[in-house]
């Protein structure tokens, strides 16, 4: 509500409540999709590999700044304990790509913290330089005092969700792993999608195409693009180590319900031999 | 010529939400008054609140100020005190607030002994929300959430932060604000947790319920509670049952205060020194 720039790291395991600790899980998808009660559209990355639990953390960051809002890094128990070699970028690739955070450079007096376009995210100047306002997770007006009136209470939530909404093309991102000639199409994120990957190689190798939709930004979800996949391929099964949390997500991006689902939630990683046979099952 | 208070406050948010005879007002007026004395510029004042009556405190005082949720405004203080170890930070909490569900985030504040002010306004009930019991409602009183009368022990909020390592332990209430001011200004002069219990009447919420309906009657019975610590200290234990000790109950100058320390970290970290060992501290467990 204050408009607080934040990054969570969530590396889920086994819930709900003490659940499965060190087992893995990808349970906590819909939690990260409304992570506070009232409305606000979350921001959440998810890694698929080592190299982008790295990139991920650095773009979260910068989202954070830009959209000055909480974003999540989803990560898995088995991403979190893998080992491995990764390549990252250089600390100079890394400088580079920092926008700095937005700030107001004007006299004290005409400075409205809150005071901003329909779709844009507050300005906050730094604490202790002059600009003397006031934070609070109350209902705000543009000094950031609190209030209830009616109609800047309205737009205060419209904006919240209007900030993140209409500039959803920012922060979309996803990978396409041989989907070029696809007949059936898997999706899956975090440490599922190397179980995929390697899936997608045998099955080509019997003479079954396959491929992968991995979405990296998973809230807000790259619903166009895997509609446009969606019209195309009709077998399309969605993996996950839940009992169908992205599931739904796809129904609903896709406007289509015969979309399959293969879940697993006992607290073990899924084998690329059981996606396998889920798809030679189906399809 | 009278003090004028109006540099300091945000007038356009006068009158306050507090009740007609509320000790808040006063203990507004004593901290503005002590800072003032202190000759602090506003900009390196920040003023950090939570939820319930005082919370409202920040957002009449025109410093940098945040309010935040409830229970926490230890933990954000000391994110702002660790980013800016030479401002002037203070925390203001209600009972409820700072003993119930924050009762971690201070004893851990006072244990790193972080140069943070705490203004704990104890008025013994958890007055906003219309007298459910606090941790500091006595044991007796009557309060809608204990309707036959409240069995839960109290909480010593100066001897919890004494125990709990605050290295400045003091208890004032709102009937003396001079005094008050005073201690004030101890407070926030002094390096490292800075604990001040100020005791306020509740004649609303915790008067209706308990025969003292008006803020006198209210405030006649904290001054009944509470006596100067050095008449308490000459008491048997017998006499001292049932009663507050007000004044400076701790001052310890010598303790490790946390960001200090925390700026050895930085230096290890960016190469300047070797790792802390136990052989930096006089005091190691």
């Amino acid at each position: 509500m204050a408009e607080v720039p934040l990054v969570l790291i969530n590396v889920m395991r086994g819930g709900p409540s003490t659940g499965l600790p060190t087992r893995v899980s990808q349970g906590d998808v819909l939690q990260a999709k409304n992570p506070s009660h009232g409305d606000y559209k979350s921001i959440t990355l998810c890694a698929g590999s080592l190299a982008e639990c790295y990139t991920e953390t650095v773009r979260a960051f910068n989202l954070a700044d830009r959209f000055m809002q909480p974003v999540i890094v989803l990560l898995d128990e088995t991403i979190g304990h893998m080992h491995g070699k990764a390549v990252i970028p250089t600390a100079e690739v890394v400088k580079e790509g920092i926008v700095p955070r937005k700030s107001f450079d004007g006299p004290a007096e005409e400075y409205f913290p809150y005071e901003c376009e329909a779709d844009e995210p507050a300005v906050l100047n730094q604490m202790f330089t002059g600009y003397r306002y006031h934070f609070t997770g109350l209902h705000h007006d543009k000094n950031g005092f609190p209030t209830e009136e009616i109609e800047t209470c309205r737009k205060l939530i419209q904006r919240l969700e209007d900030k993140v909404a209409v500039h959803e093309d920012e922060l979309e991102s996803y990978e396409e792993f041989m989907m070029d000639d696809a007949d059936v199409m898997l999706v899956a994120y975090g440490s599922v999608s190397l179980a995929a990957k390697e899936t997608i190689r045998n099955l080509r190798a019997e003479g079954i195409k396959a491929g992968l939709f991995r979405p990296i930004t998973l809230w807000p979800s790259p619903a166009k693009k895997m509609k446009e996949h969606t019209d195309k391929i009709k077998n399309v099964l969605v993996i996950e180590l839940n009992i169908g949390q992205y599931h739904s997500e796809v129904q609903r991006a896709t406007a289509r319900l015969d979309i399959d689902g293969l879940f697993k939630v006992n607290g073990r990683a899924i084998s690329p031999q059981e996606i396998a046979s889920k798809v030679k099952e189906l399809y | 010529m009278a003090f004028n208070y109006d540099k300091y406050l945000r007038l356009e948010k006068m009158p306050t939400l507090w009740c007609w005879g509320c000790g808040d007002g006063v203990i507004l007026k004593a901290f503005v008054r002590a800072i003032d004395k202190m000759g602090v510029d506003q900009n390196d004042v920040c003023v950090v609140s939570g939820i319930g009556c005082s919370g409202r405190f920040s957002s009449y005082v025109d410093f940098n100020t945040v309010h935040t949720t409830h229970g926490r405004t230890v933990a954000y203080a000391t994110g702002i005190k660790l980013a800016r170890p030479d401002k002037l930070v203070i925390c203001v909490a209600g009972d409820g607030d700072a003993l119930a569900i924050g009762g971690n985030h201070t004893i851990h504040g006072c244990r790193r002994n972080i140069d943070l002010t705490m203004i704990i306004i104890n008025n013994f009930i958890y007055g906003l929300t219309n007298s459910q019991t606090s941790p500091t409602t006595p044991k007796g009183m009557w309060t809608v959430s204990q309707k036959a009368g409240n069995i839960d022990p109290t909480f010593d909020t100066c001897k919890l932060a004494i125990a709990a390592g605050a290295s400045f332990v003091a208890r004032e209430t709102m009937l003396e604000p001079k005094k008050l001011e005073k201690v004030l200004v101890k407070a926030m002069q002094h390096k490292g947790f800075s604990m001040m219990e100020v005791l306020s009447n509740c004649h609303i919420n915790l008067g209706r319920k308990n025969k003292m309906l008006s803020a006198m009657e209210n405030l006649e019975w904290i001054d009944s509670i509470t006596v100067s610590k050095k008449k308490y200290d000459e008491m048997t234990p017998e006499e001292q049952l049932n009663l507050l000790p007000t004044g400076v109950l701790k001052e310890d100058t010598e303790a490790d205060e946390y960001c200090e320390m925390y700026a050895e970290i930085q230096k290890v970290h960016q190469g300047q020194r070797g790792k802390i060992t136990q052989d930096d501290f006089a005091k190691k467990i």
